[in-house]
């Protein structure tokens, strides 16, 4: 599952008709779209707004595991060409000076530059940054959730010096969006992938199920009890741990004794490659 | 391969910043105030970093030189290390390092010429008796020499401070800024080992055995003093089979009589590395053995340990001279295995 966090209507329309995204019902504090892969919430402009709706997000969320995070939207940019598409590298909230670096960890990650985050837009366009309202609320919020590795910012460049924001519309804005949909959606790929790697690696493991079903585990011993059950199977592969359960086992805890104890003697091959 | 280089504003134009970002042309050049709001916030995954690791450049402040623990060493009394570098370019799944970081970033502190004066100052502290400084610890020594020319550089320092020796702890076989110098007498270039099985299943990106082996007989013949570490030992099934073949590989193609040292080392993680760890490798097979918890550090249970290290000193002992050997190297266990 990924989140996209969007500004405006007009920066989400091209992401809702590319994705079929249908509107979820009854609406909450923000409009959500979905389907089964992605979420998109309409956050409206301001770094406030941004983080509140990223809270949402999460909030209302299937908490299904480590899920991506990313910011669509427009930003300006004092020389950078309009059209382009760039990856936050950095993310300076100007009003406190708060920096973040979202890890690019990503293959062949798009262009990046730096992001700063403005409480209120004017006509100056600093060197060597984008400017957008709302980064740096959704930043930090989002990384609550995830792993930084899965929090990104994609900007599309509406304006700069030559040709300042005060000609942008809502049909310019769309035109922008959709102009970069490939490259969003390669920046979505890449990190559902990452997302959905981290989650396979906390999966349940073999026969939990099994064991749950026949014994009360409080939550403390669910826990030894999954990693239990992960060691078992890291040993000894395809091997139940099971079927070689002694009868008769009454209580949770000496399930969870027998378990150790039988781990305890077990002896691991050489380490299999990654 | 670097492809992100962050840059501390401060160090933006030290000579050693340029040299490093020359050789990275392609690199994105991103500037940060202090390495550490890159390389320190909680919300990072190691593992994930490590597919793709940046550089940062950086400058330290202080502990430059820092006192070894209790119990580290080869011999000597006054026993020190230093760290020119955070994170290594391989990727050791027992390495205590993944639980220690947050970030798999490389952090390359540029101004070596501060950990010289740290390291004059120590020297001064024993009135220039002999007094080892240990490199390697927090990286490896040689992995990154192309990149960093580490070892150029503070070969010349040591060469001008003989009561100074120094340790160089490597499974790299970069060897040549070594080869191409005078050889020095207060350096010791220490090699890590694990069987070759191990090897290729725990030690990603680490040179092959044979290269390794071809790089310590190449400095033995230059005349270089040279030390092996079997650090950590590791536990598992024909363990002392792949420790004799790792043992005759070594010694067939070394000349034993001309090591400097030898010594083994035990797995040793602090709780809260284990912890962090076992987090990041959940489907690793080697923390799914019998580690387990005593005074605050996980390791094998002490009979294994003594098992292991009983086996392999007996096993070396037909192959090397008993004075060299240091059975149990490393007490604390808090020792990076570069």
């Amino acid at each position: 599952m990924i989140n996209l966090v969007v500004a405006l209507p007009a920066e989400a329309r091209p992401l809702i008709r590319h994705y079929h995204l249908r509107s979820r019902e009854p609406r909450g504090l923000f409009p959500v779209h979905e389907n089964e892969t992605i979420r998109l919430v309409v956050c409206g402009a301001g770094k406030v707004s941004a983080a509140a709706a990223t809270a949402f997000l999460q909030a209302t969320g299937d908490h299904a595991g480590m899920q991506g995070w990313l910011n669509v939207g427009v930003a300006g940019h004092a020389e950078q060409a309009i059209g382009e598409g760039l990856l936050a590298h950095r993310i300076t909230d100007q009003a406190t000076g708060r920096q973040w670096y979202p890890p690019l960890v990503i293959d062949r990650p798009p262009p990046s530059g730096n992001l700063t985050t403005l409480d209120q837009a004017g006509p100056e366009y600093p060197d060597e940054t984008m400017l957008d309202m709302e980064a740096s609320g959704y930043y930090p919020i989002a990384c609550r959730d995830a792993t930084a590795e899965l929090v990104h910012s994609y900007k599309v460049i509406s304006d700069n010096r030559q040709s300042p924001a005060g000609s942008l519309n809502a049909a310019r804005v769309e035109d922008l969006v959709s102009g970069r949909l490939e490259e969003i959606d390669t920046l979505i790929t890449q990190v559902s992938e990452l997302a959905h790697e981290l989650r396979a690696l906390h999966a349940a493991p073999p026969e939990l199920e099994l064991f749950e079903a026949n014994w009360r585990f409080s939550v403390s011993q669910r826990h030894q009890l999954r990693r239990l059950l992960k060691r078992w199977h890291l040993i000894l592969p395809g091997e139940s741990a099971w079927s070689g359960l002694p009868v008769g086992l009454r209580h949770s805890r000496e399930v969870i004794a027998c378990l150790e104890e039988r781990i305890g003697v077990l002896m691991p091959d050489v380490p299999r490659h990654d | 391969m670097i492809d992100v280089i962050y840059i501390e504003r401060d160090i933006r134009d030290h000579p050693r910043t340029r040299q490093v970002c020359a050789r990275f042309p392609a690199a994105r050049q991103i500037s940060c105030e202090r390495y550490g709001e890159v390389f320190n916030p909680k919300t990072q995954n190691f593992r994930l970093q490590k597919r793709r690791p940046a550089l940062i450049l950086a400058r330290k402040f202080d502990a430059h030189v820092l006192k070894a623990p209790d119990g580290f060493g080869i011999g000597g009394t006054r026993n020190y290390y230093f760290s020119h570098m955070l994170n290594c370019l391989y990727d050791c799944r027992y390495c205590f390092l993944q639980g220690m970081y947050r970030s798999g970033h490389y952090v390359l502190f540029v101004n070596y010429e501060d950990f010289e004066q740290a390291i004059e100052r120590t020297l001064a502290l024993h009135d220039g008796q002999e007094t080892w400084f240990f490199s390697g610890y927090d990286c490896d020594s040689l992995a990154m020499e192309p990149v960093t020319q580490f070892t150029r550089h503070f070969l010349q320092f040591f060469e001008r401070h003989p009561a100074a020796c120094l340790e160089l702890r490597t499974k790299s076989t970069q060897v040549r800024s070594l080869l191409d110098r005078d050889i020095l007498s207060n350096v010791v270039i220490a090699f890590s080992f694990t069987p070759d099985a191990v090897s290729r299943a725990l030690e990603n990106r680490v040179p092959a055995l044979d290269r390794r082996i071809d790089a310590i007989s190449r400095l033995q013949t230059a005349g270089w003093q040279v030390g092996l570490r079997f650090d950590p030992l590791i536990h598992h099934q024909d363990y002392q089979r792949h420790y004799d073949e790792l043992f005759r590989r070594l010694f067939s193609r070394l000349d034993a009589g001309r090591l400097h040292s030898v010594s083994l080392g035990s797995l040793r993680l602090p709780r809260q590395y284990h912890k962090n760890i076992v987090r990041l490798y959940p489907d690793e097979t080697l923390f799914a053995g019998n580690l387990q918890e005593n005074c605050g550090m996980y390791s094998y249970p002490q009979d294994l340990e003594t098992e292991m290290h009983a086996y392999c000193t007996g096993a070396l002992s037909a192959h090397i001279p008993a004075d060299i050997l240091h059975p149990c190297g490393y007490a604390t266990g808090h020792k990076g295995h570069a």
